[in-house]
């Protein structure tokens, strides 16, 4: 079932360990969440798994291939990047962008094929952006320009989205927004998703919802609890694992009884 | 023409202001008490104070170097300008210039290594006195210095008889110039009444093909006087760092009758570059390399200009000069200013040019 | 759309028969053309066939490869190092590739092969250290990249004037100054071939890989996320670039400003999407150096060396750019 198997993983910046002797296996088909503060590794595990750095120790194995034996186009056909932060280097058009996203099905002399057109254009239809099409991308607004990086991931026609705090940037409405696009495109293709996040409510958001999802919880340097959402967020472990007192509160919504952490103070 | 006109002006007042602001070089300077001393008046009017007996001299650029050996005085010459170390048959006379000093590199005087070499007589151009930086030097050094310069054959006889007094022979400079006048005399009874019309058109390409000879330059006043009409004289040509060139498209346009270079590799791109075929002195073969003894006969530098004059006219009209003998001219001439008994062989050699001066 | 890019600098091409000081009419440039190209029986006086076919048609086509050398490299090159305000030139390639050709001047006699070689590995030796430079400080690596170059080129421009210095003030020296100035005045067919191999090679290289150049600008991380091998494709557009580079510098010299205007110009005109981006300079590039030479040869009995035009031209609008980049996140 792991579509993602990381075993025993290290990696270090010089003397420095980032992570060490990390553990996970990620199941097809689900939403996992990786979260955790700023600063503990999160971003460079992300990159591993994607062979943009190499582990120090242990291996990763992506769709089950060691990711390190990889060509970078082979990874791309695997698993989609959305990265945290997008510099706009050039006032590209929206649909130039998701044209990116066919980098790997073409050769490094020839331009993509007509066919690699109609899957961008395609990918910005999945995502509901369309109109945006011709426009330059410098020209969107922040929620815009993620979900058109959502629909460059999804003109790579990959098994695995792989996001990196893809709502840091976004406003209360946009967040939303890109939370029910993820969550329509899990349910309707089966994609399996990773995403790191700093905001444990995304987890219940989309256990309420009813999507497969798992959590897991990283803190110095590792991973101190995986499971479920509804197994991991509890007020023992986030007093455990980040020294926060929290408190657990249910609703019932359509019919539907939903979750949310609020945080209450440090100690 | 207009823009040109007001860049000359603009250039001519700003001369004119930093003249009057400026030191003007020190009309005299006060060399030892105790030694011997002649006055010797300049290229540009100064007089200056030079030791009777000079033994060590510094020639600062080509001319200076070569009319020093004209006159015997080679074998004193201490500092000398790094081109004169390449010519092969003036190595061959005066060895010594070989491992002399050359205080003067890339436009600027190195003013230690010149006081280093002491000389009794410093020899510059007028661009080095046209530049304050370089007379302020010369000025503290006390070094007494003397700027010779000329644009035309009067002038550079004029230029020998300074250095002449200069460095104690005032006879072998009156000597040259009554050669030199004498060669005048000889090809003017010849070319002198010429009607325009009958003479050759003539390009003379200096160092490279398109660059040719300014109004105002010493080539242009023996080209005169060898009887042809040098296209260029008088043309519209584009000053590139201190030379002046011409397109190709103007010297098709000249069309020259004849073209003589002094550089070999100038001769092989004039006589095989497509751009040049047309050309009448190229479809007729009369392409010339001008020749080549102690320097390059012609060049603004060269002592050898009588020689370089005899033979353009020679070479241009031969048949008015059948009574020439260039090898003999070229065997007499060296035997007379150098010394040098030149076999046939070396003769050969010299005149068909290129071969004695060395690539750097 | 194709039609327009090639035709464009064909034609202007073509009118710079026309122009020159030898003076020629209209049908004399025809009648010589269609005799040369043997479609007309005249008498055709042989400085015609030279002003005609051994002049102007070499030097325009000569000036157009190297237009589209030069543009082409900056447009490459801005989009790699997704920085607009960089060109061969501003990244220190032209003097690096002049030094390598100046050297080879004074070590080899001049000798074609040796010319081509230096100019290449000194390019590529100047941009790889710009490029070093730039990456010292992450926090601002735009202007990081233009202050290498500017070392980078100023330290090579130093090296061609010691090497001025050395050189032969008879022989050498002009030449090498002459040159370094740019000019095309003694193009000739057999150069333009010798030439046009580097400078091809390069251009079509990077016209083949235009697409990868959009995705190389989106940095290093995203790129290889994207499947691209950034380390070869990256070196790939580098050797083109620079290959085209010193490809022009050998046969005109140091003509500055040409691969940064000539970009802007097209991303103006067409935006900045590199597929339709490096045909446009490519075109435009050709076009323009042919004109700016035209101007050159024309203004004066002799030639103001094209560095001077294109620099004349170039200065201004760089800053121009650094004001717009600033006003509107360029």
């Amino acid at each position: 079932m792991g579509i993602i198997k990381v075993r025993n993983a290290t990696f270090s910046y010089g003397r420095e360990n980032v992570f060490e002797n990390i553990d996970l296996e990620i199941n097809a088909g689900e939403v996992f969440c990786l979260f955790g503060p700023n600063g503990c590794g999160k971003s460079t595990l992300i990159l591993c798994m994607l062979g943009v750095l190499p582990l120090s120790n242990g291996q990763i194995s992506l769709g089950g291939r060691n990711v390190r034996g990889m060509k970078p186009s082979e990874v791309a056909k695997v698993a989609a990047y959305i990265p945290q932060s997008h510099e706009k280097p050039f006032p590209y058009k929206a649909i130039d962008i998701v044209l990116m996203g066919r980098t790997a099905h073409t050769a490094t002399f020839s331009p993509p094929s007509p066919a690699d057109r109609k899957i961008a254009d395609e990918a910005l239809e999945k995502v509901g952006i369309a109109e945006f099409r011709d426009r330059p991308y410098t020209q969107l607004s922040g929620g815009e320009t993620q979900l058109v990086l959502v629909a460059r991931a999804l003109a790579q026609q990959t098994p695995i989205l792989i996001m990196d705090e893809p709502t840091a940037h976004l406003d209360f409405r946009n967040e939303l927004n890109f939370l029910e696009t993820i969550v329509k495109l899990v349910k309707q293709s089966g994609l399996t998703i990773i995403m790191a996040t700093h905001f444990p409510n995304h987890a219940f958001y989309f256990e309420g919802i009813g999507v497969n999802s798992s959590l897991a919880l990283m803190n110095n340097r590792n991973i101190a609890v995986k499971g479920n959402p509804f197994e991991v967020l509890t007020e023992e472990n986030m007093e455990n694992v980040f020294n926060i007192k929290s408190k657990i509160i249910s609703y019932t919504w359509k019919d539907e009884t939903l979750r949310q952490i609020v945080p209450l103070e440090t100690s | 023409m207009k823009l040109r006109k007001t860049v000359i002006l603009i250039s001519v007042l700003a001369v004119f202001l930093l003249g009057a602001c400026s030191n003007t070089p020190a009309a005299t300077t006060t060399p030892d008490e105790n030694i011997e001393t002649i006055t010797v008046t300049d290229s540009i009017g100064r007089e200056v104070k030079v030791p009777e007996k000079v033994e060590r001299i510094a020639a600062l650029y080509s001319f200076a170097g070569y009319a020093v050996c004209l006159l015997g005085s080679g074998n004193e010459l201490v500092g000398v300008p790094g081109g004169l170390q390449r010519d092969l048959l003036l190595i061959e006379i005066f060895p010594d210039i070989a491992d002399a000093s050359t205080p003067r590199v890339g436009g600027t005087i190195n003013i230690e290594e010149l006081l280093r070499i002491d000389p009794d007589v410093v020899l510059v151009r007028k661009d080095t006195v046209a530049d304050d930086r370089e007379v302020e030097k010369l000025d503290k050094s006390g070094l007494p210095y003397i700027v010779v310069d000329y644009s035309t054959m009067e002038e550079q006889r004029e230029a020998i008889l300074i250095i002449g007094k200069a460095i104690g022979k005032e006879a072998e400079a009156t000597a040259f110039n009554n050669y030199y006048l004498g060669i005048i005399d000889r090809v003017s009874q010849i070319v002198g009444d010429m009607p325009e019309e009958d003479k050759i058109t003539l390009h003379h390409s200096e160092n490279q093909a398109t660059r040719a000879t300014h109004e105002s330059s010493l080539a242009a006043d023996w080209t005169r006087a060898a009887g042809v009409i040098n296209v260029s004289v008088g043309g519209d040509l584009e000053l590139v760092g201190n030379d002046y060139y011409a397109s190709i498209e103007q010297i098709l346009l000249w069309n020259p009758e004849v073209i003589i270079v002094n550089e070999s590799t100038a001769y092989s791109l004039i006589t095989g570059h497509p751009q040049w075929s047309g050309i009448s002195a190229v479809q007729n073969e009369k392409v010339y390399q001008l020749p080549n003894g102690i320097s390059r006969w012609g060049h603004p530098g060269s002592v050898e200009t009588p020689l370089a004059l005899l033979w353009t006219a020679k070479t241009v009209y031969p048949d008015l000069f059948t009574h020439i003998d260039m090898e003999q001219e070229v065997h007499d001439f060296y035997k007379t200013f150098f010394d040098m008994e030149l076999d046939d062989e070396m003769i050969a050699t010299v005149l068909r040019g290129g071969d004695l001066r060395e690539d750097k | 759309m194709i039609a327009l890019l090639v035709a464009g600098p064909v034609l202007i091409i073509l009118v710079s028969l026309f122009i020159g000081r030898y003076p020629l009419s209209v049908s004399e440039v025809f009648t010589t053309l269609g005799f040369r190209m043997g479609l007309v029986q005249a008498d055709i006086p042989a400085t015609h066939l030279n002003v005609v076919w051994d002049v102007r048609l070499p030097r325009a086509i000569l000036g157009a490869m190297v237009g589209a050398s030069l543009a082409v490299s900056g447009a490459s090159f801005q989009g790699m190092f997704r920085n607009p305000l960089v060109s061969a030139n501003i990244l220190g390639v032209t003097s690096g590739a002049g030094f390598g050709a100046a050297l080879a001047i004074i070590m080899f006699d001049g000798q074609t092969f040796f010319i081509y070689l230096f100019a290449f590995a000194f390019g590529l030796l100047a941009v790889i250290l710009s490029y070093l430079i730039g990456t010292t400080y992450k926090a601002t690596p735009t202007v990081m990249l233009v202050l290498g170059g500017v070392v980078v080129s100023s330290i090579f421009s130093a090296l061609i004037s010691l090497l001025k210095y050395i050189a032969d003030p008879f022989d050498q020296l002009p030449s090498i100054v002459f040159w370094l100035m740019g000019s095309l005045a003694s193009a000739r067919f057999t150069d333009i071939v010798i030439a046009a191999i580097p400078m091809l090679i390069g251009v079509i290289g990077l016209l083949l890989m235009r697409w990868r150049l959009n995705v190389l600008s989106l940095g290093d991380i995203e790129a290889r996320a994207l499947g691209l091998n950034v380390l070869i494709a990256k070196s790939l557009a580098i050797f083109f670039a620079t290959l085209a580079t010193a490809g022009a510098v050998c046969v005109s010299g140091v003509i500055g400003w040409v691969g940064l205007v000539i970009p802007h110009i097209g991303r103006m005109l067409v935006g900045n999407n590199n597929e339709a981006l490096i045909p446009v300079t490519i075109s435009l590039g050709a076009g323009y150096l042919v004109i700016v030479d035209n101007i050159a040869r024309t203004l004066t009995g002799s030639e103001i060396p094209l560095g001077i035009l294109t620099s004349l031209i170039g200065g201004p609008f760089f800053i121009y750019l650094i004001r717009r980049t600033k006003a509107r996140g360029w």
